[in-house]
């Protein structure tokens, strides 16, 4: 109550604790956000001079890119399957490990282990597994009949095959969820369990609508990350076989890293950039009406 | 009737303990077999159908890993990396988390919500130009650019360290300030001396995060002598003469130091990803 306005000394020590970030971010985010804005508007294969070029970049991915327009319709078969397949087993498993039974903790840090494992080691031990004369899977599955898959050799399979990659990485979302099924207030239960409702309906209509904003938060991170996963392809498929697995993100690095065309790429990343955007402001939009904030205070 | 109850209990039980076995074997199965394949020397790598439990054990594969493809350099240049990185995010993000927690100035919430908007940017979006501004830096192939950056706050590491401060009393600053304390005094001796969780939390997840980098360094890198552990395991795959063996035992060799930070500080990093760990 004393302090209501604030002291000269105060805002400058203020600005002084946060300058480096202030810094980091001019230097590091802004500026080059910035300019490869600028670039993508641009012709730069990054020898030459910059010569602009107006919209052509962003028509080009349109129109005389196959890979891109192609890649852009993976990704969206891709985002389309990871994103409900994260989200609906790493909820199933995250309600597993709240039952009353034991061993709960170990299989907590089991299901989450794969998060600690990089990109290059995790995608190199499926690659591994993925073979189709010798691979672990292909033998295991055929305890239950079932014939070898060419996981990754064959191209209509092998997006699928990498789907099942980002399936085992859900440690995550699995966290999130647990720590919110784990704050439901147990009366919430004990209530619906004098109403005679059984475990199911209890699950529909106390659990999920009370995690909704956790459901919320990670349909926005999976989502977000998903359209960017890059590692796995790089390091299991390279884009093969014959393109199956050229997804648009690999079209961009292949476009920055290896034919160093570095104002397409900017245009490429930017459109990417306003798909995830506008699909993120659809889902906050769309948010009001599904997710239910639970505050005392009514938020 | 009671009858009944009870084997439906027990039913729904057996029901469950086996799903809980099933999803652990599933997630774990890829990890068991690096490590099956890594000590089963170069025969076992071919054997058909392939031994779910060790047949064999030989350290061959990781002497191959070890002398061939350099694993010992990989592994101190990861080491070098995370030295500055885990240093310079957890120094950097804590100043940054006191400023907006416990300081009053023009535009906070702004730029705070600026904060959390930049841990959304994706990667690829901000990777080209930073890759256009360490090339004019001249920072190509050194670990300046994996590095460098951590030193002016990571923004997910400033949130953990903001929303812990805001949990510490105030009156603690208040009567320092009284006593003629500056700013930075509070900083180091009242709240530093508090933070251990966040700081190991931010240490955990740095760990995790530069350990497992490998998009960064496969852009930034070129010269095998600067090559980290991920990188060094890359390119290890050729098309032609691959040994599996030896990529075997350097992916164990890799996934040892987090599954066993990961084991031994699972609190810290899970709480800090679900971020009720830190409260009190």
């Amino acid at each position: 109550m004393k302090r209501l306005t604030i002291s000269t000394q105060e805002k400058l020590d203020g600005y002084l604790f946060i300058l480096p970030w202030i810094l980091g971010f001019l230097v590091f985010y802004a500026g080059p956000l910035l300019f490869s804005f600028v670039v993508s508007f641009c012709n730069w294969d990054y020898l030459q001079n910059l010569t602009f070029i107006g919209l052509k970049n962003y028509f080009k991915i349109f129109s005389s890119d196959a890979y891109a327009l192609d890649g852009l319709k993976k990704t969206a078969i891709f985002v389309g399957l990871e994103v409900p397949l994260q989200l609906g087993l790493s909820l199933l498993i995250a309600y597993l490990l709240t039952q009353n039974i034991r061993g709960t903790k170990v299989a907590k840090a089991i299901v989450y282990l794969p998060a600690v494992i990089s990109g290059a080691v995790g995608g190199i031990i499926w690659r591994y597994m993925f073979n189709t004369q010798s691979g672990v899977l292909n033998y295991l599955i055929s305890f239950i009949g079932i014939k070898p898959i060419p996981w990754i050799d064959d191209p209509s399979i092998a997006l699928y095959s990498i789907v099942l990659t980002g399936v085992w990485a859900i440690g995550q979302p699995m966290i999130l969820f647990l720590a919110a099924i784990e704050g439901v207030p147990r009366n919430y239960y004990e209530s619906a369990d004098i109403d005679g409702a059984g475990k199911f309906s209890q699950f529909i209509h106390i659990t999920l609508p009370l995690i909704s904003p956790t459901i919320f938060l990670n349909l926005i991170i999976v989502m977000i990350s998903q359209f960017q996963m890059l590692a796995p392809i790089i390091v299991i498929t390279s884009g093969g076989p014959v393109n199956a697995t050229r997804l648009y993100s690999y079209v961009e690095y292949t476009n920055a890293f290896k034919y160093l065309k570095m104002g397409y790429a900017s245009a490429l990343s930017w459109f990417m950039f306003a798909i995830i955007l506008l699909l993120s402001l659809i889902l906050f939009k769309s948010s009001n009406k599904w997710v239910y904030y639970h505050s005392e205070r009514g938020n | 009737m009671i009858y009944n109850f009870t084997i439906k209990k027990s039913l729904n039980k057996i029901i469950l303990y086996f799903m809980l076995i099933l999803t652990s074997m599933v997630f774990l199965l890829p990890v068991y077999w690096i490590f099956v394949k890594a000590i089963n020397g170069p025969v076992g790598i071919f054997a058909y159908p392939p031994d779910i439990w060790p047949k064999r054990f030989s350290i061959e594969n990781f002497k191959t890993a070890f002398s061939t493809y350099h694993l010992m350099r990989n592994y101190a240049n990861t080491g070098k990396i995370l030295l500055f990185a885990l240093s310079g995010a957890t120094i950097s993000s804590s100043i940054v988390g006191f400023g907006f927690a416990r300081l009053r100035f023009p535009g906070r919430s702004l730029l705070f919500m600026i904060v959390i908007a930049s841990i959304l940017i994706p990667w690829d979006v901000k990777v080209i130009p930073q890759f256009m501004l360490f090339s004019k830096l001249g920072w190509i192939n050194t670990y300046l650019p994996l590095v460098v950056p951590l030193w002016f706050g990571f923004p997910f590491y400033i949130f953990i360290f903001r929303q812990f401060i805001m949990q510490i009393p105030y009156e603690l600053d208040e009567s320092a300030i009284i006593d003629g304390c500056h700013r930075w005094s509070i900083f180091t001796h009242i709240i530093l001396p508090l933070l251990k969780a966040p700081i190991i939390t931010v240490m955990v997840l740095e760990f995790v995060r530069s350990w497992n980098d490998f998009l960064d360094p496969l852009i930034y890198l070129n010269s095998s002598l600067k090559y980290t552990l991920s990188l060094g395991i890359y390119y290890m795959i050729t098309p032609y003469n691959m040994d599996w063996g030896a990529v075997m035992a350097a992916a164990a060799v890799a996934v040892l130091f987090p599954v066993l930070v990961f084991f031994f500080l699972q609190k810290y990093l899970l709480g800090g990803l679900s971020f009720d760990g830190l409260k009190g």
